[in-house]
């Protein structure tokens, strides 16, 4: 109907208004995007930019290189993934509202870039070397625009963060504050005399905290394992198979050959045209002229070599293995003998003059020592065909049989095992294994009494389960756990006990008592730590901690030890930070202005994130592994 | 839709109402392609403008970045003049104020600031220019003007809102409110992950009550 009456109004005002609105789109956002079909998912996007699956692993990549193995792989990639939306969120918003970085802003920056440095100055040459197409030309020039933007950005931002000088001092006076205190320990030993724990309080214990004294859900389990390595046992193997099999896979017991050279590069542009390479080639051939006359070779690479990586080494390239270098430089660099000099070698980067300092590896160890792998190597080979076909049996008769384990057993000659009690945490050796765990506590196991599906362990190990015994999950007996709940008791009263009394005698200090009148009449052991900043070191942690949370009013106090033994704190008296000395005044004012700064840099990420359209693809996401 | 009869019966359609129309298909496309040219060349014009200004703010940051003493209140005038649609505006003008605050002159300052905030279009500049405002005023003793300028909507700046202006009631004397108004801070800032370990020694000083 719809289109009907768009036909019908076809040749009137309407066609007009539809023809412009059409028009508008490829205006604005340019023709390309429709005829590119969109091939990659994306694993989240941002207002119109999509992080690819590639993307989102390279930095998941580098990201863990990172923080090699202090945190877990999930962490990372939420990691990663907040750091890519964050950091897109900014570059989108930026962008449309008009930060834009010139090619001039660019070329500047690339020029003064130290990678691209020789002596100080512009090196054409190194950033060709570093970037020799076009495409990745480009690609950098794009980053560093980027990198110029966002840093515009958050430059502008920190460069103006002020901080005056009375929050400086406020907070000098406050976290360079001096407290002079004196503590005591009441200690909760000492009342121990004073209680009793009945066996009452202990059954309440015991019930009301039941949650603490389970016993956890065991279970036996039948099993018959199939391993390809013990299988592979029997096997007969003879020497000449073994020597045969050495021969063929010699390269797997030699260590691989490296070598150590220098060399001496006299370095051909690219764009060079034959003369200018003929003149260098004449340039080359009398250096090498020299050394062949007895001149020193790394005095020559000093002089003459013009790779800035080598020369002042005395043109050393350390050890490098086959494949690492360029195939003309390699070619003469393993074909020479240690302390051999070569002729001039032609590769991309111009003429080298090779000396090969020394040779390692490239040995293989003798068959005697390699003899037990081999057979085992041989006889696990043999057996493959043995052990596939002994699996499928497994798999299908204790599948088609669920009840018992004893038609597999028969059917493949194989001894039905049982295991120790377990729990889902697990037992030794092969009960460790987190697959047959889950097995053995799951439904077709625990629940049916069914035989398990094939489990397969590591290396070619594979099992069949069943259950023998269950025994559930119960509280262990009163009698059993009346001791560790009658030391548990008795703990927590005499600390009680000690709160008491020391709450008594910080009631007493307020009233007026002098702390000295208090210690003598009750025997109190006084320590006075004199004035303590909050880095001090030598008074307990616990003590500290209450120190300097103290509201400056506030005289007395008590805190809890760990041993349970309570601390009466009193406060003789409170120094403030001294701002006057103009080295910590300043240092302060540099710290607190870069925090200052760096806060309201990320809060502007979060702002701007929170006004942009942000897409996760969760289930993209949980599939890169 | 009509259904034709057959393929034939659809062309003649199409002929048809092409011999009928082909005048106003032709002005059609001429319109949509002048526009698809109008658009290029008005942002190819915006591109400019913005390099320009690119240019000219990367001038003033780097002088104020590195502490010159240098003149730059004539070029961070261009800019609020002439690009003030640019975010470069905005951050020009908070560099000029921290070099006037720098110099002691704070009324001046708080021009800038209030530029900003009345005129910049990214939310977060003007966020930041308000909590930096009010801690200008604090400093001069301003202190019952200082929390005016913060009751505002605060974004995802709530945090740093709220700090200020516990300082601010802490120079007033209000503790009870301070107390609260840290609190706050600090929860906001948890929310968000940050480090607090300075605002948690001011909130202690204030004690627990």
């Amino acid at each position: 109907m719809v289109l009907h009456s768009i036909r019908e109004r076809a040749t009137g005002w309407f066609a007009w208004v539809i023809v412009i609105l059409i028009s508008i789109p490829f205006a604005l956002w340019g023709i390309n995007s429709y005829i590119t079909p969109d091939v990659n998912p994306a694993v989240a996007t941002i207002g119109d930019y999509k992080v690819t699956v590639q993307e989102f692993q390279n930095s998941v990549q580098n990201e863990s290189k990172e923080f090699k193995g202090q945190i877990n792989d999930a962490l990372i990639k939420q990691v990663v993934l907040e750091k890519l939306i964050n950091n897109r969120a900014l570059i989108n918003f930026l962008s449309n509202s008009g930060l834009s970085i010139s090619k001039q802003q660019i070329d500047f920056q690339i020029r003064n870039d130290a990678n691209f440095q020789l002596d100080g100055k512009f090196s054409e040459e190194l950033y060709n070397r570093y970037l020799p197409s076009a495409y990745s030309k480009s690609n950098h020039r794009n980053s560093v625009a980027t990198q110029l933007l966002l840093e515009q950005f958050s430059d502008g931002i920190s460069s103006s963060s002020f901080v005056s000088d009375i929050e400086v001092k406020r907070v000098i006076q406050l976290i360079k504050q001096k407290r002079d205190i004196s503590y005591t320990i009441i200690k909760a030993e000492d009342f121990v005399d004073s209680i009793t724990i009945s066996d009452e309080e202990i059954k309440n214990y015991y019930q009301n905290f039941q949650d603490q004294f389970k016993n956890p859900e065991q279970v036996k389990l039948a099993y018959l394992e199939i391993s390809r390595k013990d299988l592979a046992k029997s096997e007969q193997v003879t020497d000449e198979q073994i020597s045969k099999y050495y021969q063929d896979n010699i390269a797997q017991y030699t260590q691989p050959e490296r070598r150590k050279a220098s060399h001496i590069l006299f370095a051909l542009p690219t764009d060079a045209d034959t003369a200018a390479k003929d003149k260098l080639k004449a340039e080359a051939q009398a250096v090498l002229d020299k050394i062949k006359n007895g001149s020193d070779f790394s005095e020559m690479a000093k002089a003459h070599s013009q790779d800035p990586g080598s020369a002042d080494n005395g043109g050393d390239l350390g050890f490098f293995g086959q494949g690492e270098m360029v195939p003309a430089f390699e070619e003469s660099a393993f074909s020479l003998k240690p302390g051999d000099i070569s002729d001039l070698v032609e590769s991309s980067f111009g003429y080298h003059i090779i000396k090969l300092v020394s040779v390692e590896g490239g040995e293989s160890k003798p068959l005697d020592s390699v003899k037990d792998d081999i057979i085992g190597s041989i006889q696990f080979d043999k057996v493959e065909s043995a052990y596939v076909e002994k699996v499928e049996s497994m798999q299908t008769i204790a599948y088609e049989q669920p009840n018992s384990l004893e038609p597999v057993a028969t059917e493949l000659n194989l001894t039905i095992q049982e295991s120790e009690l377990i729990t889902s945490a697990g037992g030794k050796g092969i009960f460790a294994n987190p697959k047959l765990l889950n097995a053995a506590f799951g439904e077709t196991v625990l629940e049916e009494g069914n035989n398990s599906d094939l489990i397969e362990l590591a290396g070619d190990h594979v099992v069949v389960i069943r259950l023998v015994e269950r025994i559930p999950a119960d509280t262990k007996p009163l009698d059993e756990v009346k001791d560790i709940i009658e030391s548990r008791l008795k703990q927590d009263s005499i600390t009680a006990k000690a709160q008491e009394k020391a709450s008594e005698f910080v009631k007493n200090l307020t009233d007026g008592t002098s702390l000295d009148e208090l210690s003598q009449e009750n025997s109190l052991i006084i320590e006075n730590t004199g004035a303590i900043d909050r880095q001090d070191t030598k008074t307990p942690g616990e003590i500290m901690r209450k120190v300097f949370t103290m509201p400056r009013e506030m005289k007395y106090a008590t805190t809890k030890m760990m041993n349970g033994d309570i601390a009466i704190i009193a406060v003789n008296s409170i120094e403030d930070g001294d701002s006057g000395d103009q080295a910590l005044f300043d240092s302060i004012k540099t710290a607190l202005l870069q925090n200052k700064g760096n806060m309201e840099t990320s809060l502007s990420v979060l702002q701007i994130r929170s006004g942009s359209k942000i897409v996760v693809n969760t289930q993209l996401l949980s599939e890169q592994e | 839709m009509d259904n034709y009869e057959t393929e034939e019966q659809q062309v003649e359609a199409i002929k048809k109402w092409l011999t009928e129309n082909y005048k106003m298909v032709i002005v059609l496309a001429i319109v949509g392609l002048g526009s698809i040219v109008g658009v290029q060349q008005w942002k190819q014009n915006k591109l400019v403008t913005a390099q320009t200004a690119s240019v000219e703010y990367d001038h003033i940051l780097q002088a104020v970045k590195g502490n010159k003493d240098e003149q730059i209140s004539q070029q961070v005038n261009t800019m609020l003049t002439d690009y003030s649609d640019y975010p470069y505006a905005a951050l020009s003008a908070m560099l000029e104020a921290k070099q006037m605050i720098n110099a002691g002159k704070f009324a001046e300052a708080e021009e800038k600031y209030q530029w900003v905030i009345a005129n910049a279009q990214a939310s977060n500049l003007k966020h930041i220019s308000r909590v930096r405002l009010a801690s200008l005023m604090a400093a001069q003793g301003k202190n019952e003007q200082a929390l005016k300028v913060l009751e505002v909507e605060q974004g995802s700046f709530k945090a740093t809102y709220l700090e200020v202006k516990g300082d601010i009631l802490v120079a007033l004397k209000r503790t009870d409110e301070a107390r609260s108004a840290y609190d706050q801070a600090l929860q906001a800032y948890a929310a968000i992950g940050a480090n607090t370990q300075v605002l948690k020694v001011k909130r202690n000083d204030l004690g627990n009550s």
